[in-house]
Parts: structure tokens; sequence; C-alpha cells
């Protein structure tokens, strides 16, 4: 045991020593940074109290924070939309941006009322089952869930949990070309390195060998994530505030069904984010040593990530696109709550009930397959 | 029992028939020799631009295909995918960028620099060739589609050419401003880092939403364009001049 | 023909790795000797052109080492070379054979001789990836002599060759000697003691002998000790 995690220590190291790994680090996480925090450092003009007034983006947020807090437990009813209409500019805060998003396409508060707000909103989601091309059973399961919903929304403060939950998705990408470009030199690099002769005569057998490498790349897998998905969040929760981690998710996704909390919500994109840095890293671990190259798995998985980007698969095939949908880029840019669902056992299972176990089993899976390639490799024709 | 009879009549012949004095003999092997060097002389004609040409062959077939593949692939996805298509774009050409590096340093790669530097067509020809041919190719390509997206979106066509072009200029400009810094495997491993970086920056204003105006504005792109353009060439220019002179020296 | 060495110098910060050397050299066979680190390899690499001295100057009839000319003549193996793992035997020196400026149909003709000189002509048509160490030295010793060097340069050629292809390689390099100027290192004295015409020692970047296998006075190995220090 002791010597498992001496050499896990030099495997560490051997990551470590590449000025690379660091650049690499720190600029995405600089990166990360940025993204979350560029709003609260530039200057804006505001109209406030009727005058024009410049203010960095923090010093807004800050005000907005106040005013959130000012209008917890505001219900969004008939009596506040007329205040909404009277005056607009008296009502500040972000609940005008959850009025907005209700709406969806057209934002007119003149016209509005509570029933057609609420009308409107429910036909969004119901556009939504048309879209992914619910069946008539999970429409009306869906529809269930909203009866449970209670309406009028009762405004609360959601804090920067929504913004910190967007952010993760950055951080979720940047992990991704992380753990590509500096795992799988654990398993590729002893390979053009041709130090594979020597690790493989030792007395600790292959599969201590193995589970060491294992061990490495999926642990620097999950504490990059985790450094990463901080950093983008903690600008947002820091600056916007942490009140409201039990605000209904309808606030900051009107559009949703579920009943869920922004905080529920900005920790299962935590978990999202951590499992698919699982996912990616167990993925180019398997990929090196199968190709015996460190260059080749960067190139598949960074070339995957790019096709995303131009590729989606229309929704009227709904198992491949419902696949397609469980590609960690896909789940971690803001897809973890639509209403795709998989039947399982007479009731239904969520996305981000099914891509835990899905990614844990692929993950579990290659490193299996991994270790088979491993076991057999001999070391000819060199 | 056939070849003992042959050899015992060889050597019979030999003891009958003496071979006559030689004549002439050194100006036999003179008038060879002279033959030889007219026929190195003549082997001597090649000029440097054929050499040029002959190094172009040793391209690697896969760079060419990968650069039309991209070509043709942007077209297609043009044709029937909208939405993030620009930003995706500007995310792959830093990879493009890399191919033409890495072909520039398969010499160092496969430690091929010592005979290359000792060849009369020196390495200099060899990275004039690899980098200018493929540099270029790549290039006229990225040239290509500017019009060709221009004439299908609503961006404009300077909005579209600095999408395409910065990258592959900031990365050719940091790539090889790093391997006339650094030497070795710790080069070529921050070179790839360098186009995962720009790739990954690229990317992350695509899945933001984020228009390269909001970050600044055209005036700005465009000194940008214009000063990646200049220092990447200047990066190229000093590398192979620098590459005459042994990385150890 | 003279190779004309002046004042040969290379110095790393404190280290003086060539000290001063200066020799006029004609053609035959000269045998480098010294012992590792002795400077053997810097100095051949500054007599190629490939690494550019701290001082002095070589020149062949005329043409400084950094001209054109100079590198015309040249023909140079390395000590430890790479290759393009792709490259089929032939493809490798009819890639050389383009970077010395012969044309296509001269190159085939060269390639073909001389692989069938080094005796690879069976697996001219192999990856170079799959040959032996001793293939790979083989092919080293053919791309030097692809241009017909009038100066050829040779830094351990009969590291991993057998002894059998040790003695045809020395009878190559000997036909060479006869119109060419060669210079040779290795650590098998025994190559030397049968084919260089003269003997170099090195020794901490200075030359302490030259002279001739006769000047040596026999075994040359003891001979060679003795120079070093390791016998009294």
């Amino acid at each position: 045991m002791r010597n498992f995690w001496m050499l896990t220590k030099y495997e560490y190291k051997k990551i470590f020593q590449k000025k690379m790994v660091w650049v690499m680090f720190v600029v995405l996480s600089g990166i990360c940074f940025l993204m979350s925090s560029v709003t609260y450092f530039a200057t804006f003009t505001k109209e406030v109290d009727g005058k024009e007034e410049k203010m960095s983006g923090y010093q807004w947020m800050t005000r907005i924070r106040e005013e959130d807090k000012e209008l917890a437990g505001t219900s969004i009813d008939e009596a506040f939309l007329s205040r909404l209409k009277e005056n607009p500019d008296s009502v500040g805060g972000k609940i005008t941006d959850t009025v907005g998003m209700m709406q969806m396409e057209q934002y007119d508060v003149q016209s509005l009322t509570e029933q057609s707000l609420y009308e409107k909103r429910l036909a969004n989601v119901q556009k939504e089952w048309e879209i992914y091309h619910l069946n008539k059973e999970e429409k009306e399961y869906f529809q269930k869930l909203e009866d449970t919903i209670t309406k009028p929304f009762i405004y609360e403060p959601t804090g920067g949990y929504d913004k910190a939950t967007r952010m993760m998705m950055v951080s979720a990408l940047l992990q991704t070309l992380l753990a590509a470009v500096c795992i799988p030199a654990i398993f590729g690099d002893e390979h053009s390195l041709k130090t594979d002769q020597l690790t493989l005569c030792t007395n600790l057998g292959k599969r201590t060998l193995y589970g060491v490498k294992i061990f490495t790349g999926l642990s620097f897998s999950v504490i990059t994530s985790m450094l990463l998905c901080l950093v983008s969040a903690l600008p947002s929760l820091i600056v916007e505030g942490t009140e409201g981690f039990g605000a209904p998710i309808q606030l900051t996704q009107p559009d949703v069904s579920f009943a869920l909390t922004v905080g529920q919500v900005f920790l299962m994109m935590f978990g999202m984010c951590v499992l698919a840095g699982v996912l990616h890293g167990a993925v180019a671990m398997f990929l090196s040593e199968k190709l015996k190259n460190p260059a080749a798995p960067m190139a598949i998985i960074v070339g995957f990530l790019i096709v995303t980007f131009f590729v989606n698969v229309p929704e009227q095939y709904r198992v491949l696109s419902q696949l397609w949908d469980y590609v960690p880029q896909n789940v971690t840019s803001w897809g973890l709550l639509n209403v795709r669902m998989v039947p399982a056992f007479g009731e239904y299972l969520y996305k981000w009930q099914v891509v835990p176990v899905l990614w844990l089993t692929i993950s579990v899976a290659v490193t299996v397959l991994g270790y088979q390639f491993y076991k057999r490799y001999q070391v000819t024709g060199r | 029992m056939k070849r003992r009879l042959k050899s015992q009549l060889k050597s019979q012949m030999k003891m009958i028939y003496e071979a006559p004095v030689p004549q002439g003999k050194e100006a036999f092997l003179q008038k060879i020799e002279r033959m030889e060097k007219e026929e190195w002389r003549q082997e001597e004609e090649l000029s440097c631009w054929k050499v040029l040409g002959i190094q172009i062959g040793y391209i690697r077939k896969w760079n060419w295909l990968v650069s039309v593949l991209f070509f043709a692939a942007v077209i297609v996805a043009e044709q029937s995918v909208k939405g993030r298509t620009l930003w995706g774009l500007s995310a792959f050409v830093p990879y493009l960028a890399l191919m033409v590096v890495a072909e520039g340093l398969r010499s160092t790669r496969y430690r091929m620099e010592e005979l290359e530097l000792a060849s009369r067509f020196s390495v200099k020809y060899i990275l004039l060739a690899r980098l200018g041919a493929l540099g270029l190719f790549q290039l006229c390509l990225l040239l290509l589609l500017m019009p060709f997206l221009y004439t299908i979106r609503r961006e404009a066509i300077l909005e579209i050419g600095i999408h395409i072009l910065l990258p592959w200029l900031s990365t050719v400009f940091v790539m090889f401003l790093m391997i006339r810094k650094m030497h070795g495997r710790e080069s070529h491993s921050l070179c790839v880092g360098t186009a995962v970086i720009v790739s990954g920056a690229c990317m992350t204003f695509g899945i933001m939403n984020v228009s390269m105006f909001d970050l600044a504005g055209a005036g700005v792109w465009t000194l940008l364009l214009v000063s990646g353009a200049v220092l990447a060439g200047r990066e190229v220019y000093q590398f192979i001049r620098q590459s005459e002179e042994l990385q150890w020296n | 023909m003279e190779l004309i060495i002046d004042r040969l110098k290379k110095q790393y910060g404190s280290k003086i790795a060539v000290d001063r050397i200066s020799r006029k050299l004609t053609p035959g066979v000269y045998g480098l000797l010294g012992a590792n680190g002795a400077g053997k390899t810097t100095l051949m690499r500054m007599l190629c052109g490939i690494l550019k001295p701290t001082g002095g100057s070589v020149s062949l009839d005329g043409f400084d080492v950094s001209s054109e000319e100079y590198r015309k003549a040249l023909g140079y193996l390395p000590q430890d070379f790479g290759y393009y793992p792709n490259f089929t035997g032939k493809d490798f020196l009819m890639y050389m054979a383009a970077l010395k400026g012969l044309d296509k149909n001269s190159a085939k003709k060269r390639c073909r001789e001389l692989l069938n000189l080094v005796g690879l002509e069976s697996v001219a048509g192999k990856k170079v990836k799959t040959y032996s160490g001793g293939m790979k030295q083989r092919l080293g010793i053919a791309q030097a002599l692809l241009n017909r060097p009038k100066l050829l340069i040779l830094d351990e050629p009969t590291a991993g060759l057998d002894p059998k292809e040790r003695v045809r390689f020395r009878d190559l390099i000997a036909e060479l000697g006869e119109r060419n100027i060669v210079i040779l290192s290795t650590h098998i004295v025994l190559d030397i003691e049968h084919i260089a015409d003269r003997i170099l020692m090195m020794k901490d970047g200075q030359l302490i002998f030259d002279g001739t296998p006769y000047e040596v006075g026999g075994d040359l190995e003891h001979f060679y000790l003795e120079q070093f220090g390791e016998v009294e």
C-alpha cells in the first residue's frame, strides 16, 4: 500500500514537472475567472432615479442585490403586474427578468394580466414538449408535475447561483481540454519515451502499476474539474450573494417543470462537471494505452468537442438525439433540465439521474477494458 | 562431378592460354574517372527551386488532406447548420496552425537535424518548403473561405476575416516564439498547449454567445489582425534563420 | 586537396571543449581517438559546419566551412542519428540524396549502388523502424557516401556492426581514403590500427598526439592508455 502512494506521488510528479500543465491550468483558470467576472469590472451608464449614473458592474450588481432583498416574498400576481405597468422603473432587482423570461418571445408588460402571464408560460412549456416529441404519457406526466408547482410564483432573491451555474459550462469545456492534453501522457509517454521497458519490469505487478496510473488520472481530472468550477462560480457567488439557495428554479428558468431549487440545480451542475471530468479522464487514459500515443487521444477528444459545436441531431430522431444529448458537452451547456426522460421499471428517470449512471458505467468499462490491453502488452517491434 | 570437371577444365585453360599484358590501363582508368566526374557534374545540376519542390513532396499527405477536408466541412456545415459555426471555425483553426508547426519540427522530433544540417541544401530549404508551402496553402484556403462565408452569413467580411485569421496568426506567432526561446520536447508540448488554449478561448466565446464586438471595437480587432500577421511573419523568419545554428550551439 | 583547420576553438561558458586546434589534412584516413568528453564530437561537428566555433576557421580547398561548396563535398555520419519512422531504407536514401542536390535519376542509381555496397539491398523496401541497430548504422554509412564526398567525417561508424561488417567497412574506408580525406572517431582501437594513415589523439579539447601508426611503435591500445595516464 505504501508503494501505491509512493508511485502515485511519482506519477503526479511526472505530470507537474511539465511546464505545459501549469501554463494550461493557469491560463484556463484565467479564462474561467474572466468570463465570470468581466462584467463586474466593466463600467456602465445606468439611469437611477431619473439621473444617468456611471458605475462599475460590481456596484450595479450590489445595488441589484439590495433591491432583490427588498423584493423577497413579492408574489408575481395581478397586484405586482399593475405596479409594474404603472411605474416600471420603481421595480428593481431581477424580478422583471423573471417576468420577461416567462413571456419568452414577446416582452410586453402593458397588456399583461396574471392569467395571461401564466398561460404564456404554460404555452412555452408545452411548446418544449412538442419540440422534444414527447408522447402522450410523458406529456401527462409533465402536466402532473406542472400541477404541483405553486402559482403565482413567490419571488425570492436567487443570488449568484444562476450565473454560477451558467458559468460552469465554461469550466466543463475547459476542463475537457485540460484533460485531453494532460492525461494521455500518463500512459502514452511510457511508450513514446520507451520507459515501459523499465516500468513493466516492476515486481509490484502490472495491476498495481495500472491502478496507480488510473487513480492519478482520475484524481487529477476530478481535482481540476472542481477547481475550475470553483474559479467560475466564486466571483458570482461573492458579488451577487449566496442567498436564494432554496428559491424555486422557475424563478431563473420559468419553462422548467421540475420541483427543484436554484441551489439544487447549482449542485447538480457541479456534480455533472466533476463526473464529466471522470469520464474524460477515463476515456483519455484508455485511448492513450490502446493507441500507445499521447497525441492521438488529444486529437480525438478535442475533435469530438469541436464536432459538438457543429452537429445537432434533430429531435424527431428520438433515440439518437437523446443519446447525443448525453454527450458531456451537451449536458453541461445548459442541457441538464430538458424534458428528456428514460422510462425504467414503470417510472421515468430524468436526465440528471441517467447521466451519472451512464458516465460512470462507461468510465468503469473503459478502465476495465484498458487493463486488458495493458496486461497483454508486450514490448516488441521497436 | 560435372562441377569438378568444369573447374579442372578452367585451370587447364588458364595454364595453356596466358592473359596478354594490359595495355593502356592507366589511360582507361583515368577515362573512367573523368566520366565519373562528368556524371558528378550532371548530378550537381539541381537548382534550389527544384530542391524546394522535392521537399514539398515529402510533406505528409494527411496535412494537405486535413486542410482540404476542413475547407469542405465548413462549406457543408454552413449550408446545413446555423448557430455557433463562426466561433466553431475559430476554435478549429489553431489546430491547422499546429499542423504547420508540427511539420516544421519533424526534423527535431525524429532527430534528423544533424544529417539535414550537414547536407548541401540545408535545413533552411527544408523549413522554407514545409512551412512555406503548407502555411501558404492553409492561408489561401482560409482566405478563400472568407468571401464564401460572407455570401451566406450576415456578418461583415471584416468580422469573418478576424474570426478565421486571427486565431491562426496568433497561434503561429506564439508557437514559433516558444520554439525559438525554448528547445526540445518542452517547446513541442507548449505548442500543443497554445493551440488548445486559443481554441478553448474561442469555444468559450462560442458557448457564451459572445459577439467579438462585445469584447472590443472593429478598430482594435483590425489592429490585432495586422499585428498578428506582422508578428507571425517575423517569428517564422527568425525561426528559419535561427535553424541553421544547431540547437546545442 | 587540403582541409585547413586554423586555431579552431569551442567554448561553453568556462568550459573549453576544443582548444585552438590547427592542422592541415590531406587525403588519407585519420583516426581520432579520445576518452568520452575529450571533444571529438564537438570537433567533428565544427568540421561539418553544424556547430559554430567560438574561434578559428575551417576550409576545404579554399572554401570556408559555411559555404555551399564545402557542404557539397562533405559526407557526415553522426554518432546518434534519427530517422523518419515510416520511411523505407530506400526512401531515406532518396530523401538524403535530394538534400545533397542529386537529381532523381542519379539519386536512384546511386542509392541502388550504395544499398548493394552496404548489404541492405534485400531490405531496402522495409521501413527503417524495423531495422536492427547494425542495419541502421549501415544505412547511415550509405547516406554519408551519396554525394561521393571529398571529406568524409564518421563519428563512431562501426558502433553496432558485427565483426564481418566491420571488416567490410574497414576495406571500404581504406579505399575511400586513397583519394579523399576521411576522419573517423571510434573507441575500437583495432579499427584505427588497421586503416588509419594518421592517428590523432584528443584529451581535454587538445590534440596530444598526431602521428602515424608506425610512430606509435607497437600496441596502439597500450600507447593510448599510456597517453591518458592509465598505464605507467
